[in-house]
């Protein structure tokens, strides 16, 4: 699979972009993201006495001369995020729709890219079974990612994928320094929101991509129909299902996407987390000039 | 009635069978590749209960589906409807049958009546339409009584139906097919003229077209009497009648009548009357048969047997009445008359100068050959005693000649040899001895009336030979030459009224006939030439022809009808069962009658009779018939069905 989206052109679109993480968020030095601790940075914060061990160098002597106390001026911290971008590597991925997984490389990619402009720390974690792999470990620095971004080309996209398992299960997770981006389709009996949760419980921002095709937004068949997952083993699979289709039956199937997205987004609301669904027919900078500015995370 | 006027359409039909293939073979469910049935299967959830109806709505899609390719097939095939025939008149053939069986009624009415009458009423309603009502009495000989008549002619028809109504119908059997080929001369004129056969007959199938009005009632039956004969057996007569229950099981009583039993008209004796029964129990439709015998016999299911007593036993008779005793539908057939009880006396005279066996057992061997009608008593003349000339029916002479012939007989004459005596003058030959007769044996060759002659029909003229003969120099002209030798007859007969004689002009004593059958075939041919049989049985069915024949000038039948002789031998026929009586005095002046029966057909007392069929009238008839097509109408019938199947698909996948 070579993501054909992946050129100069689309990165340097994204130069200008970065990453909008919170606040609160604790981080690494040496980053770029203004969290709430103060640190050494140029742009004030604020101002508070003096107290035993302070760097005099920090008084603000002009405030001594008007008020005859000791302030010392407070500057904002910028520090170094992890981003982790966990890419769903299951057939229903990419198997029978290789768009869809241009769609997730590319989204994964851009996300990416802003991390590493930002001088985060980036992760590329690809979830295939009960693990999340990352071959290229901690990419730092926009060398490495663009190695990365070469390798991208060769992902497999096959077999299921445990969500929950993988992410739970990756060793790297660390607490309250980063955004955390699960990028699937979340067509999984696994328990995905048990890992955001656990995500959540890391502190780290979490972002949910939920990426679909337009044959999954609006399937167009009818008749009788049978419909073999991307994920069964064989014919004979459970997940394989043999279905009159009719207009009743398709408004069913409307019915029950649009109640799986809701239930998502309010899911995704009520943990902070942000959500956000797109079609495999839609640009790939409109979700990150549109959506994703829109939900804040990036500006 | 629909027609397929391009039958190959129906090719289409073979649509049908493709279609079921279609349904075995096609794929239920048509495979597709989906990134993940989740949703779908979440989908299911969501989908309402629907009721069973898509099952049905199924099979309602199928039988659409054949219903349209059938209709297809049918507009590929042309279907139409037969319209009027080209010719607009209204044409009906009745045909009648006049079998005797239409006789049956109900006491009332004869099935002939009713048919009559049903005829009648449905002519007068065509007539009254403007058609043309053609009529076909169908006995033996079938004939129109109407032939096209339209209602300008009502007033003749009428009057011919009226004429059939009085007249009745036949004893005969009828003949159906004659009375169909008949009807085609109608249908030549109009091929679409409609026949209805009004019958007694019930046939298993009927050609198409043709309309069969069975006029009998469940209610009718008949008890009959078949067939009767009588034979001597031991010296006395046995009587064998068969008889038949047709439509009823019961006991029938077969009554016997003989008239004049034991009777010995020649010895003036009168006989007796004598009268017998036997109750038969007569199954429906099975024929039964009844032996009345001296000593009876061993009875089984259809055999019954009658011991009749040394008091009621006969030898000869005038008549034999049979009869039975039942109130039934058909009474024509429950008397029968059996006559030929008493044999006519023929008495013979054999006179011979020199008497040899041969002739005697030629005699006698004719008397055994001719005993079913003729009791023939021979008188032979004692060796020397002159003949007799008078009060016998046939003479006899060899070698030695009568002064005169007699008068009152016939007269064969054997070698009449001129040097024993004359012949005699009435005989009109003349004889001599032959002289130059070189002694050796010569066949006989044929004379120039031998061919057909009934004297001569069963000789052989090549085998007989002779060494000897009378010549006869001249012969009155109306002799009949049958043998000759060198041009010279050696047998001639001259058969006229009063003078009937045969001359053989050789002695079996100079000839090898003594030895050849011809001998006796010859004494045989001659009395049969000289007394032919009056009628030559005593029964016969309606319209059976027998031979009548008269030893005198003329006969005359009990209607009072006389046939001259001049007429004999005749074939005759009568139409109507009963007894009937010939009369006659022959050229000697004795008077002599016959009787004899006249039988209803056996197969016509079967009065429930059924049969397989009848030859179609139809058959090879060029019908120019015009078509309505029903395009259109199958068109709207198949255009209906795809609009349905359609809506059922639309609702199928709803």
């Amino acid at each position: 699979m070579k993501p054909n989206k992946l050129n100069d052109a689309f990165f340097s679109r994204l130069e200008t972009m970065s990453l909008n993480l919170k606040s609160s968020l604790a981080g690494y030095f040496g980053g770029k993201h203004l969290v709430r601790t103060y640190g050494q940075t140029v742009e004030f914060a604020d101002y508070r006495e003096y107290q035993l061990g302070d760097d005099i160098r920090r008084i603000d002597w002009n405030l001594f001369s008007r008020f005859e106390k000791y302030f010392l001026k407070l500057f904002t911290d910028e520090r170094q995020m992890q981003v982790q971008i966990f890419l769903d590597c299951s057939g229903s991925m990419g198997k029978n729709s290789p768009q869809k997984a241009e769609y997730a490389v590319a989204a994964t990619a851009a996300l990416g890219f802003l991390a590493v402009q930002n001088m985060d720390k980036l992760n590329l974690c690809f979830m295939t079974g009960n693990t999340a792999t990352d071959p290229f470990g901690t990419i730092v620095g926009k060398n490495s990612f663009f190695r990365a971004v070469g390798e991208l080309s060769s992902l497999e996209f096959d077999g299921e994928a445990d969500l929950y398992s993988c992410i739970t299960s990756y060793p790297n997770v660390s607490e309250n320094n980063g955004l955390s981006v699960i990028i699937s389709d979340f067509c999984t009996e696994s328990d995905w929101k048990k890992a955001v949760d656990y995500l959540c419980f890391k502190k780290r921002q979490v972002l949910l991509l939920q990426v679909l095709t337009p044959e999954e937004i609006d399937p167009v068949y009818e008749g009788r129909v049978s419909l073999i997952d991307s994920e069964s083993v064989d014919l004979e699979d459970s997940k394989n299902l043999k279905l009159r289709i009719t207009r009743g039956m398709l408004a069913a199937y409307q019915e029950a996407l649009r109640d799986f997205r809701e239930d998502m987004r309010v899911f995704c609301a009520k943990r902070e987390a942000g959500y956000i669904t797109v079609s495999t027919d839609s640009p790939i900078e409109r979700v990150l000039f549109g959506e994703l500015l829109k939900d804040g995370i990036m500006s | 009635m629909m027609k397929l006027l391009v039958p190959l359409g129906l090719l289409g039909l073979i649509g049908i069978a493709v279609l079921i293939l279609i349904y075995i073979i096609r794929p239920n469910y048509q495979t597709q590749h989906v990134s993940s049935t989740y949703v779908w299967r979440l989908s299911l959830n969501y989908k309402r209960k629907r009721p069973p109806v898509s099952k049905i709505r199924n099979i309602l899609i199928f039988i659409c589906q054949l219903l349209i390719l059938t209709a297809m097939a049918l507009l590929m095939a042309w279907p139409a409807i037969t319209e009027r025939s080209l010719n607009d008149e209204t044409d009906a053939i009745y045909i009648l049958d006049s079998s005797a069986s239409m006789y049956a009624g109900d006491g009332e009415n004869t099935r002939f009546d009713r048919a009559l009458s049903e005829i009648r009423t449905r002519a007068d309603q065509i007539l009254a339409e403007g058609g043309k009502a053609t009529v076909i009495v169908a006995d033996d000989a079938p004939y129109f009584l109407a032939q096209r008549v339209d209602s300008s002619r009502a007033m003749r028809f009428h009057a011919d139906m009226d004429a059939l109504k009085e007249k009745g119908c036949s004893y005969a059997v009828s003949d159906l097919e004659a009375a169909l080929t008949l009807s085609r001369d109608v249908l030549e004129a109009n091929p679409s003229a409609a026949i209805y056969l009004f019958t007694d007959t019930e046939y298993s199938y009927v050609p198409e077209r043709v309309t069969v009005e069975l006029v009998r009632e469940n209610t009718e039956w008949n008890a009959a009497i078949l067939d009767a004969s009588a034979e001597r057996e031991n010296g006395y007569y046995t009587i064998t009648v068969q008889i038949a229950c047709y439509g009823v099981t019961q006991e029938l009583k077969v009554e016997i009548n003989v008239d004049g039993a034991n009777s010995i008209p020649a010895s003036g004796v009168a006989g007796n009357p004598v009268e017998f029964y036997k109750y038969v129990d007569c199954d429906d439709d099975a024929v039964k048969t009844v032996i009345f015998r001296v000593g009876g016999g061993v009875e089984d299911e259809n055999l019954f047997y009658y011991d009749v007593s040394d008091t009621q036993r006969f030898f000869s008779f005038n008549s034999i009445q049979v009869s039975i005793e039942a109130d039934d539908s058909y009474p024509v057939d429950d008397h029968f008359s059996i006559y030929g009880g008493q044999k006519e006396l023929l008495k013979v005279m054999y006179y011979s100068t020199d008497p040899n066996p041969f002739i005697q057992t030629a005699l006698g061997i004719a008397h055994n050959a001719l005993a079913d009608r003729y009791d023939l008593e021979v008188y032979e003349v004692k060796k020397g005693d002159a003949p007799v000339l008078e009060g016998y029916d046939f003479y006899v002479f060899e070698h030695g000649m009568p002064s005169r012939l007699p008068t009152d007989g016939a007269v064969l004459l054997l070698d009449p040899n001129p040097n024993i005596a004359p012949v005699p003058l009435e005989a009109d030959f003349v004889a001599e001895r032959t002289s130059d007769f070189n002694g050796s044996s010569v066949s006989l060759a044929e004379g120039d009336d031998y061919e057909g002659h009934p004297v001569t029909r069963y000789i052989v003229a090549d085998d007989i030979e002779v060494s000897f003969y009378d010549m006869i120099t001249d012969y009155d002209p109306s002799y009949q030459v049958l043998l000759t030798y060198d041009g010279n007859p050696m047998l001639m007969v001259r058969n006229e009224e009063e003078v009937k004689i045969a001359v053989m002009a050789f002695s079996v004593h100079f000839s090898n006939l003594a030895k050849l059958p011809e001998n006796f075939l010859l004494m045989y041919s001659i009395i049969d030439y000289f007394f032919p049989s009056v009628i030559s049985g005593n029964a016969f069915e309606v319209n059976e022809s027998f031979t009548l024949n008269t030893w005198g000038d003329e006969l005359e039948f009990s209607s009072g009808e006389v046939f001259s002789a001049d007429q004999m031998p005749m074939k005759f026929s009568l139409d109507t069962p009963g007894d009937y009586r010939f009369t006659q005095t022959t050229y000697y002046g004795r008077d002599i009658s016959v009787e004899v029966f006249i039988k209803p057909p056996a197969e016509e007392s079967n009065i429930r009779k059924t049969a397989d069929s009848f030859s179609d009238p139809y058959e090879g008839m060029t019908r120019e018939t015009v078509y309505r097509d029903l395009l259109i109408i199958f068109a709207s019938i198949l255009f209906g069905l795809v609009l349905l199947e359609w809506i059922l698909q639309s609702r199928e996948n709803k």
